[in-house]
């Protein structure tokens, strides 16, 4: 098991949150569905939004990529105000921004390898770096002998990690995961949890080196009701080098479960059964 | 400045439908300008990207082999067998009159001038308007476009001007292989059915072309290209409602461009045809 690639993004070394919403209101032909979202998260921290569905944790996640504008108020991400940027901005932005899609978003007419490479290539890496990177990060993700299927040859848990792959390849400072495990087996969801958390120790989170189960899962916790910011609710917040990471879930019992010694697990979509698989 | 047509932004504009008539009608008419106003940015878009970088050459090349080499044989057959019919059509009016060697010339001027474009356009239409709108189309349903964004990719650069070129490119090409193959089919009926040698056939279909006739054939090939091209980038881009929605506009980018196609036609055979007086 190699480490991935070394991140090569700045982090902000001052107090100044990595990602800041400030009174944001968004809604569509239906009605208003974020009200007033006020929020913000610190540097090397892990945020994991909760709620029920239709309450804009995706719409969040995609205010927080630049890939929506809000109606009114500010976001703030990377020490930059994203609001209302031109798209050329935000494109330029966006590439220091890690998105993984709930359903994965592969492009099915590329080869898992060239999905992977998809970043690199636009960048114009030299061919001779790309090949190795993208095994680099393949392995870590247990898919380095995928790199020539199509997206289509994959399971679901599979193309799941292979969307983690692809958006991290960068070592983008920002993470956004939009329900990782939404609509997967308890036991690929336990997969792709475990991958997440390898990923956030290995980027350099001293504090979370102890591999003891009980303490391998921490995070904030930020419930989201009709997307109403109730604040941050018993936080055990855990730094994680840079690499913040949100996770937009399709229901709170899905995703977040609390031990009675205080410690925050994840679950993946049948709570109890993937309870049990994550011995917190 | 969004280059980027997306659902979303097409939500967050319209407003909530009145009940009244007027109402209705308004709501109908908002829609329609807003249609009309996304198309045309988006079309502007894939025309000015392409004075700038980065550009997706590797895509515009795939997209030419796609819209051009896919549709060349049905190009072929089609162009072959129109050239021939109007010949049988045309040939028996002018054997009425003892003309049939004008046969050639008309021919060769309907083909340059409207059948090689306007059936050339149709056809690809068919073929490649529909294909773009379902591709791009299932790509934005299943996040692939917004996955696009989210890598720092303009969409618009990646998918949209690479097929926009690639049919401007090729559509003038596929309608010149067409009025080509359309005049051997011409041929080919005149000398079996009116019993018109070759020479004479070819010689005047030739003498009667001006440059007036190859501009205006050409011109139409650009603008059609151009037409379905972006029409069906559109269809694609703006899909909604899944993978019924995907359905929805491929047909739509048929329909759309097909009219479209025909409509452009006839203002450009006019304005050709004013040119061609003033020059």
């Amino acid at each position: 098991m190699s480490a991935p690639p070394t991140s090569t993004a700045a982090l902000g070394s001052s107090s100044e949150p990595a990602l800041d919403f400030s009174d944001v209101w968004l809604g569509f032909e239906e009605g208003p569905i974020l009200r007033g979202l006020s929020f913000s998260v610190q540097p090397r921290e892990t945020l994991i939004l909760l709620g029920e569905t239709g309450t804009g944790k995706t719409l969040t996640l995609k205010l927080a990529a630049g890939l929506l504008c809000p109606d009114s108020g500010t976001v703030r991400a990377l020490g930059q105000d994203i609001t209302g940027k031109p798209e050329r901005e935000l494109l330029e932005f966006r590439r220091q921004v890690g998105f993984v899609f709930q359903e994965g978003a592969l492009f099915d007419s590329l080869t898992v390898g060239e999905n992977v490479a998809y970043r690199l290539e636009e960048d114009h890496v030299s061919e001779e770096e790309i090949g190795p990177r993208v095994g680099e990060v393949l392995r870590f993700v247990e898919l380095e002998h995928t790199v020539d299927l199509l997206p289509s040859e994959l399971s679901g848990g599979m193309r799941r990690r292979v969307s983690i792959a692809r958006a991290l390849i960068t070592r983008p400072p920002i993470v956004l995961y939009d329900s990782p495990t939404a609509g997967l087996d308890p036991i690929t969801s336990q997969t792709i949890i475990t991958l997440i958390l390898r990923l956030r120790r290995i980027w350099g989170d001293r504090a979370a080196r102890d591999t003891s189960p009980a303490r391998r899962i921490r995070a904030r916790e930020f419930p989201f009701r009709s997307g109403n910011a109730h604040g941050a609710a018993g936080a055990h917040s855990r730094k994680c080098g840079g690499h913040y990471a949100f996770f937009g879930s399709a229901r709170r019992k899905d995703i977040f479960r609390r031990q009675s010694n205080g410690h925050v697990g994840i679950t993946g979509p049948i709570s109890a059964t993937v309870f049990d698989l994550i011995p917190v | 400045m969004s280059n980027t047509p997306l659902p979303a932004t097409r939500q967050q504009s319209s407003v909530a439908a009145s009940s009244s008539v007027i109402g209705v009608l308004t709501e109908a008419a908002k829609e329609s300008v807003l249609k009309v106003q996304d198309y045309s940015i988006l079309s502007y878009h894939s025309v000015a990207n392409l004075f700038s970088r980065p550009r997706y050459m590797p895509d515009t090349v795939t997209q030419m082999d796609d819209i051009g080499t896919g549709s060349l044989p049905i190009v072929l057959l089609s162009g072959f067998f129109i050239g021939a019919v109007m010949v049988l059509q045309t040939g028996t009016q002018f054997q009425r009159f003892g003309q049939v060697s004008l046969t050639g010339d008309i021919v060769s001027l309907a083909l340059v001038r409207e059948l090689g474009p306007t059936i050339t356009g149709l056809l690809v239409a068919g073929r490649c308007s529909s294909g773009i709108a379902s591709e791009l189309g299932s790509m934005l349903v299943t996040e692939q476009v917004d996955a696009m964004r989210a890598m720092g990719t303009n969409p618009s650069r990646k998918l949209v001007s690479p097929r926009v070129l690639a049919a401007l490119i090729v559509v003038p090409l596929l309608t010149t292989i067409s009025v080509f193959v359309g005049l051997l089919g011409g041929m080919v009926a005149s000398v079996f059915s009116l019993r018109l040698s070759a020479t004479t056939f070819w010689q005047r279909a030739i003498a009667i072309l001006e440059f007036s006739d190859l501009m205006q054939g050409f011109s139409k090939s650009v603008v059609f290209a151009f037409i379905l091209s972006t029409v069906g980038c559109y269809q694609g881009l703006n899909v909604r409602g899944g993978t019924q929605g995907v359905g929805r506009a491929t047909t739509q980018a048929v329909v759309v461009s097909s009219v479209l196609i025909i409509v452009a036609d006839t203002f450009l055979t006019k304005l050709a045809l004013y040119l061609a007086d003033k020059l």
